[in-house]
C-alpha cells in the first residue's frame, strides 16, 4: 500500500455560514485577506515537505472559486513540491481537463513537472466536480467526452518524438504539436483518473489507468472498482493488480483514540462546510437526466453532511483514532472494499493547524504503516 | 413509449431518417411556425390555438427536445437553423411566417439570414441571438446561475404562470423540461445565448419582420429587443405591457393581435 498525503489548501476564515448563500463560485474574494492566504500557504506547502520526509507520497488537486481550495492551477503547486521535496513521488490529482481549453497545453506543464521531479511525476485527470463547471465556463453537457479526447491529444503529445503530429477533433485542434521538453519518464508518466461512479470507471479499467475514488464509503466504492474490474477484463486477462485502485479518506492519527477523533472532527470541516445551490451542484448535463428528476422531487443523493464521527468512520469515509485503531479501520474498510494499493489520506482540512497535521501524518508512517504492512501480507489478501 | 405533445414523424434529413415530434392545428395560408424556447414546446398555452383559428400553426420540438432525435453531431445553432431550413424544403412550405420565441427567435433569424426563399416573414418574440453590449455587460440573464423557480421570477411578471414549478408537473413532463435544459446547455453555453456575427448580418435581411417585446423582460431587456429591431431594415418593435419574456403567454390576447395585424398587413391577399 503506498500512502499519498493531501490537503485541499482551504481558506477556512470564513465568516458564519448563514451570512453567504454558496462558498463556491459566487462567494466575493474579498473576504480573503492575502496576508492570511500567504500563511495558509507556508503551512501546506510546509505539511507537504514534512510527508516527503516521512516517506510519504504527495496528492495535490485543483479546484476554482472555492474557498475549500485555494490550488486554483495545481502544476504550480506541484512545481514548488518538484524542487523542495526528495523521494516522493508526486500526483495530480487531477488536471480538469474537461474543463482545460487547450490539452497540449497541459501535456507541456506535466512533461516540465515531469522533468522538474526527475521523473516523480504521476498524472491524474478528472471530469471535475459540478461547482467547476460555473468557474470554468465550461459546458456542462459532454464532459466525459471531452475528457476523454483531451486525454487522447496529451498522450498524443507525449509520445510523439518525430516532429509536429496533427489533431483535428471535434472539441479540440492543434496542428503542429510538438512539445518541448518532452517526459523525463518514457513512454509518458502514470496516469490515475478519478471517477464516483462504476460507468465512469470502466474507461479507465478499459486503459488499464490508476483509477481513484474519494470518500465514496463502502458500496460506492465496491461499485467503482466493479465497473474498473468490468472494463479490465473486456481487454485483457487475469486479475485487477492492487497497483491499479486507490481509495481517498480524511484521516486523523491520534496519540489515543481520543486525540484522533479530534482530529478527525477538525477534517469534517471539508464535508461540512461544502455549502453551494443547486444550479452549481447540479447543472443541466451533469449528470444523467433521471438524476435531475429525482433531485427536483426532493430526492436529494446521499450526503455526507449531517452523519456523526461514528457514522463516517463505519462507512470509512473517515478514518480516525489512534495508530491501532486507524490501521485496524482502514484494514477492515479494504477487506471490505475487496482491497486497493494506494490510500489517499486527505489529512488536513479546515482550521487544522500544521502541527497537528504533521503529527499526525508523522503516527501514520511510523505507526500505522507497519502494523499495516504486517496485516495486509495476510495470504488470504489480494494486496 | 410517447409522452409527446405531438406526432412523431420520421424527416429524412441529409440522407437519414430522423424522428421529429411535430404538432399542428388549423387551416389557412400563409403558414406558420411556431419555434420554441429554451424550455421546449407547449401547445396548451391559449395563445397557440388562438393563432391556429384562422390559419395553419405548426410547431416541431427542436432535435434533442421532447422526441425528436438529436444525431449526435448536432450541438450548435447553425445545426438548428440548418434542420429548419430542409424542414421547410421536405414539408413543400411556402411564405412561412416563422415565430420565434427567445432561443427559436435566434434559430430563425439565423434562417432568415441564410436561406430566406420559403420564409414570408419574421416575427421574433423576446428573442436572444445578437450581441449588443460591451464585454463586461450581460446582455442576456445566466439562467444557468440560477435555481428553477428564481428563472420563473426572473422571467415573468406573474411567475406562476411558468410552468416550471416541480410540483406542478407531472414526471414525464418535468423529465421534458430537464432534457429541455440539457439540450439548451449543449446549444447555447457558449458564446452564451448569441452568435456574435449575427447583428451584422441581419442588416442583409430583406422579408418583413416584427419584433415583439415583453415590457417587463428582466432576461433580455427591452433595450435590447430595440437594438435587435433596428439591425433588422425595416422592423416593427411592439411592446407588450405586463408581460415578461413570454408575452405570448402572459398576454396572449395583445400578442395575437400584434402577430394578425403583423401577418395581414405583410401578407399577399
Amino acid at each position: 500500500m503506498r500512502y499519498w498525503f493531501f490537503t485541499e489548501t482551504a481558506y477556512p476564515d470564513l465568516p458564519p455560514a448563514d451570512t453567504y448563500d454558496s462558498v463556491r463560485v459566487t462567494l466575493p474574494n474579498r473576504l480573503l485577506d492575502p496576508e492570511r492566504a500567504a500563511s495558509w500557504w507556508d503551512d501546506y506547502l510546509a505539511e507537504w515537505q514534512a510527508a516527503d520526509e516521512l516517506g510519504l507520497d504527495l496528492m495535490v488537486n485543483e479546484h476554482h472559486s472555492t474557498a475549500t481550495c485555494m490550488n486554483a492551477a495545481v502544476p504550480l503547486t506541484a512545481a514548488i513540491l518538484a524542487r523542495t521535496t526528495k523521494k516522493a513521488r508526486i500526483l495530480i490529482l487531477g488536471n480538469p481537463i474537461a474543463n482545460r481549453r487547450d490539452p497540449v497545453r497541459v501535456a507541456e506543464e506535466m512533461a516540465m513537472l515531469d522533468i522538474f521531479s526527475r521523473g516523480r511525476l504521476e498524472v491524474g485527470f478528472v471530469r471535475g466536480v459540478p461547482y467547476e463547471v460555473a468557474a470554468a465556463n465550461s459546458n456542462p453537457v459532454g464532459m466525459s467526452e471531452r475528457l476523454w479526447e483531451a486525454h487522447d491529444v496529451i498522450k498524443l503529445a507525449w509520445t510523439s518524438h518525430d516532429g509536429p503530429v496533427n489533431w483535428q477533433g471535434k472539441h479540440f485542434e492543434h496542428r503542429q504539436i510538438n512539445i518541448w521538453p518532452r517526459p523525463y519518464q518514457q513512454p509518458h508518466p502514470p496516469i490515475w483518473v478519478s471517477t464516483l461512479s462504476q460507468s465512469g470507471a470502466r474507461p479507465v479499467g478499459e486503459r488499464g489507468y490508476v483509477v481513484a475514488t474519494f470518500l465514496t464509503g463502502v458500496e460506492n466504492t465496491r461499485s467503482v472498482f466493479d465497473g474498473y474490474r468490468e472494463g479490465w477484463s473486456s481487454r485483457r486477462d487475469g486479475e485487477v493488480p492492487p497497483d491499479r485502485l486507490a481509495y481517498a479518506g480524511l484521516v486523523h492519527v491520534g496519540e489515543t483514540d481520543d486525540e484522533g477523533m479530534a482530529g478527525g472532527e477538525k477534517l469534517t470541516w471539508y464535508i461540512t462546510s461544502n455549502k453551494a445551490p443547486s444550479q452549481f451542484m447540479d447543472p443541466p448535463g451533469y449528470r444523467p437526466p433521471a438524476a435531475r428528476v429525482a433531485a427536483a422531487r426532493g430526492v436529494m443523493a446521499t450526503s455526507l453532511k449531517g452523519l456523526t464521527l461514528e457514522q463516517l468512520i463505519d462507512r470509512g469515509v473517515l478514518f480516525a483514532g489512534s495508530a491501532e485503531t486507524v490501521a485496524g479501520q482502514i484494514k477492515r474498510f479494504c477487506d471490505e472494499v475487496g482491497g486497493f494499493g494506494h490510500f489517499l489520506v486527505m489529512g488536513q482540512s479546515g482550521h487544522m493547524r500544521k502541527d497537528e497535521t504533521i503529527a499526525s501524518l508523522t503516527r501514520l508512517a511510523r505507526n500505522v504503516r507497519p502494523i499495516l504492512e504486517d496485516r495486509l501480507r495476510e495470504p488470504a489478501q489480494a494486496l | 413509449m410517447s409522452t409527446a405533445v405531438g406526432n412523431v414523424k420520421s424527416v429524412e434529413y441529409l440522407g437519414s431518417p430522423q424522428a421529429v415530434e411535430w404538432w399542428e392545428s388549423g387551416t389557412g395560408d400563409p403558414p406558420m411556425l411556431l419555434m420554441h424556447g429554451g424550455n421546449g414546446f407547449s401547445p396548451a398555452p391559449p395563445y397557440v390555438e388562438m393563432l391556429a383559428r384562422s390559419r395553419r400553426v405548426m410547431a416541431a420540438q427542436h432535435p434533442g427536445y421532447g422526441d425528436s432525435e438529436r444525431p449526435e453531431w448536432m450541438d450548435t445553432v447553425s445545426d438548428l437553423a440548418h434542420f429548419y431550413l430542409e424542414l421547410l424544403e421536405h414539408e413543400e412550405l411556402e411564405d412561412v411566417t416563422l415565430v420565434g420565441f427567445s432561443s427559436g427567435g435566434w434559430i430563425a433569424a439565423e434562417m432568415a439570414v441564410w436561406r430566406p426563399e420559403r420564409i414570408g416573414r419574421l416575427v421574433l418574440v423576446d428573442a436572444v441571438g445578437i450581441r449588443v453590449g460591451g464585454p463586461t455587460d450581460r446582455d442576456i440573464f445566466d439562467i444557468f446561475s440560477v435555481p428553477r423557480e428564481e428563472r420563473a421570477r426572473i422571467g415573468f411578471v406573474d411567475p406562476s404562470m411558468a410552468g416550471l414549478a416541480a410540483d406542478e408537473l407531472s414526471d414525464e413532463q418535468l423529465a421534458r423540461l430537464i432534457q429541455a435544459e440539457q439540450t439548451s446547455a449543449l446549444y447555447y453555453w457558449e458564446p452564451y445565448m448569441c452568435n456574435p456575427k449575427l447583428r451584422r448580418r441581419l442588416g442583409a435581411v430583406k422579408i418583413p419582420s416584427a419584433v415583439i417585446w415583453g415590457a417587463s423582460d428582466r432576461m433580455v431587456t427591452p433595450d435590447y429587443g430595440r437594438a435587435y429591431a433596428e439591425a433588422l431594415p425595416g422592423a416593427e418593435f411592439s411592446v407588450v405591457d405586463g408581460s415578461g419574456h413570454c408575452p405570448y403567454i402572459e398576454q396572449a390576447e395583445e400578442f395575437c393581435r400584434l402577430v394578425d395585424s403583423f401577418v395581414s398587413r405583410t401578407s399577399a391577399s
